[in-house]
């Protein structure tokens, strides 16, 4: 279980959220959401312990262990995706290079080259993304969309158990977005992760039907509630009054 | 691809691909046609004249560890020709670069990148662009990065000289330690910091080179 206690974080001495608590046990699926500078992607960047940003107050555990002792590489290695809302581009390190090296690095079980390729092209036939994507440099010359269908490739080739998809649904076609969610679906049915997302969309949470849903806003969760409330977000906006009415629930 | 070793003073290759394991002395290096060149270990001290015939369409690409190196690559272009160099060099020691374009002739293409990555030790490159008078329709570009975790170690000179007015000369230098947002990327995939940096080191310098089987490794200079 992921918890986070009462968290306050600083970046440049301006203070970005305050008092921030949230619980995601094993396997469940929870939304944020927010207007657009609420904080939401602070808050995977801080869990993923980006040092940019500094933690004033509060805890983050995750079955017991501290996640402010420790770096961006100790909590991945726990488990832990982050698909970024725009995944950066590296050029001269291929896909196939960098999934080998996590493996490796991550002491998952070793794949020798052929096993490798063919478990990608297996991915990437069931994302629908070219195959020569695998030999291609990180999200080089790639399309947002694609960007995003490759970061769903490295979680069935990686196997986190605690995935954070930062509007990984923005940039997606219709069909892309059916793809994606029937695919994050068959993973969740397959290996039980919990998942943050974070998402203005309908889209991704109508498939994935989110256990929670968050609403950040002004540094803080301000409510909580099941999926209804994000239904009423979609209809109605982040009005706090309209969500009230509407039956809202304040935790 | 043919491989060589270079001892002789003059080599002439047309619409070939070749990789050069290794260049032991001065070279004057003579292409014609379409070539693809890829050159793995050159000479410690040295010059290296590139002609580049008329009408020639030329790749020359530059994967190399150089430590304590002195060297002057020279590039001599005929009428009607295109060259892209890609040069790509990890360094240690004291290094000093000297790279001179000489442009005499009119409709001319050159594209040249450098990427250099700091390996102890400091590097002074001296990139020269010189563009006679008369010549027409030339498009000059030189592109230098580097990579280097203390910038005091490295030193990087334009030196364009333009003296016709049918020109396009652009010379473009970064020098910059590795990127933040690159190194949380790749160890939020689980790889360690040291285990990170160096795929970045080695992916930025692998980056511009077409022939991938040469920036498999890098290579002693």
């Amino acid at each position: 279980m992921l918890t986070i206690k009462d968290l306050t974080v600083k970046v440049s001495n301006k203070t970005i959220l305050e008092n921030f608590n949230l619980e995601i046990k094993e396997g469940e699926i929870h939304a944020l959401m927010g207007k657009n500078g609420a904080g939401k992607s602070t808050i995977s960047k801080i869990i993923l312990r980006d040092e940019a940003y500094t933690i004033t107050k509060g805890t983050i555990t995750y079955k017991n262990q501290d996640l402010l002792k420790m770096n961006t590489t100790e909590v991945a290695r726990l488990g832990f995706y982050l698909a970024s809302q725009n995944p950066i581009e590296i050029d001269g390190i291929t896909n196939a290079e960098l999934i080998r090296c996590a493996l490796h690095e991550q002491g998952k079980k070793e794949l020798n080259i052929l096993e490798l390729n063919n478990k990608l092209k297996k991915y990437c036939e069931k994302l629908d993304i070219p195959t020569s994507f695998i030999h291609r440099s990180i999200n080089y010359n790639m399309s947002g969309g694609e960007k995003k269908k490759m970061e769903l490739l490295y979680i069935w080739m990686l196997e986190p158990k605690f995935i954070i998809l930062d509007e990984l649904d923005s940039g997606l076609d219709v069909d892309s977005l059916k793809l994606v969610a029937n695919s994050l679906l068959e993973y969740h049915k397959q290996f039980k992760p919990s998942l943050l997302i974070i998402t203005h969309q309908p889209n991704l949470l109508n498939s994935l039907k989110p256990h929670k849903v968050h609403i950040l806003e002004n540094q803080e969760i301000t409510q909580t509630g099941d999926f209804s409330l994000a239904q009423k977000i979609f209809e109605n906006g982040f009005s706090r009054a309209s969500l009230m009415i509407n039956g809202g629930k304040n935790e | 691809m043919n491989k060589l070793i270079i001892a002789s003073e003059s080599i002439i290759v047309e619409n070939e691909d070749i990789l050069i394991e290794e260049i032991t002395k001065d070279v004057n290096l003579y292409l014609k046609g379409k070539v693809n060149c890829g050159i793995k270990k050159i000479n410690k001290k040295g010059t290296i004249n590139v002609y580049l015939e008329k009408e020639s369409d030329s790749l020359i690409e530059f994967f190399l560890k150089l430590e304590n190196n002195q060297n002057k690559i020279y590039f001599h272009n005929e009428e009607k020709t295109k060259l892209n160099v890609h040069f790509s060099a990890t360094f240690s020691g004291e290094n000093h670069l000297e790279i001179k374009n000489e442009l005499k002739h009119s409709n001319i293409k050159n594209d040249l990148k450098i990427r250099l990555v700091e390996k102890e030790g400091t590097i002074n490159v001296l990139a020269v662009g010189d563009i006679k008078e008369k010549t027409k329709e030339i498009n000059y570009l030189e592109d230098i990065k580097a990579l280097t975790t203390n910038n005091e170690r490295i030193k990087i000179m334009p030196d364009l000289l333009v003296k016709s007015k049918e020109v396009i000369a652009n010379h473009n230098t970064t020098i910059s330690d590795i990127s933040k947002k690159e190194l949380f990327y790749l160890k939020s995939k689980g790889l360690s910091e040291a285990k990170a940096t160096e795929m970045i080191k080695k992916g930025f310098l692998k980056g511009i080179l077409k022939n991938k089987e040469l920036g498999g490794e890098e290579n002693e200079s």
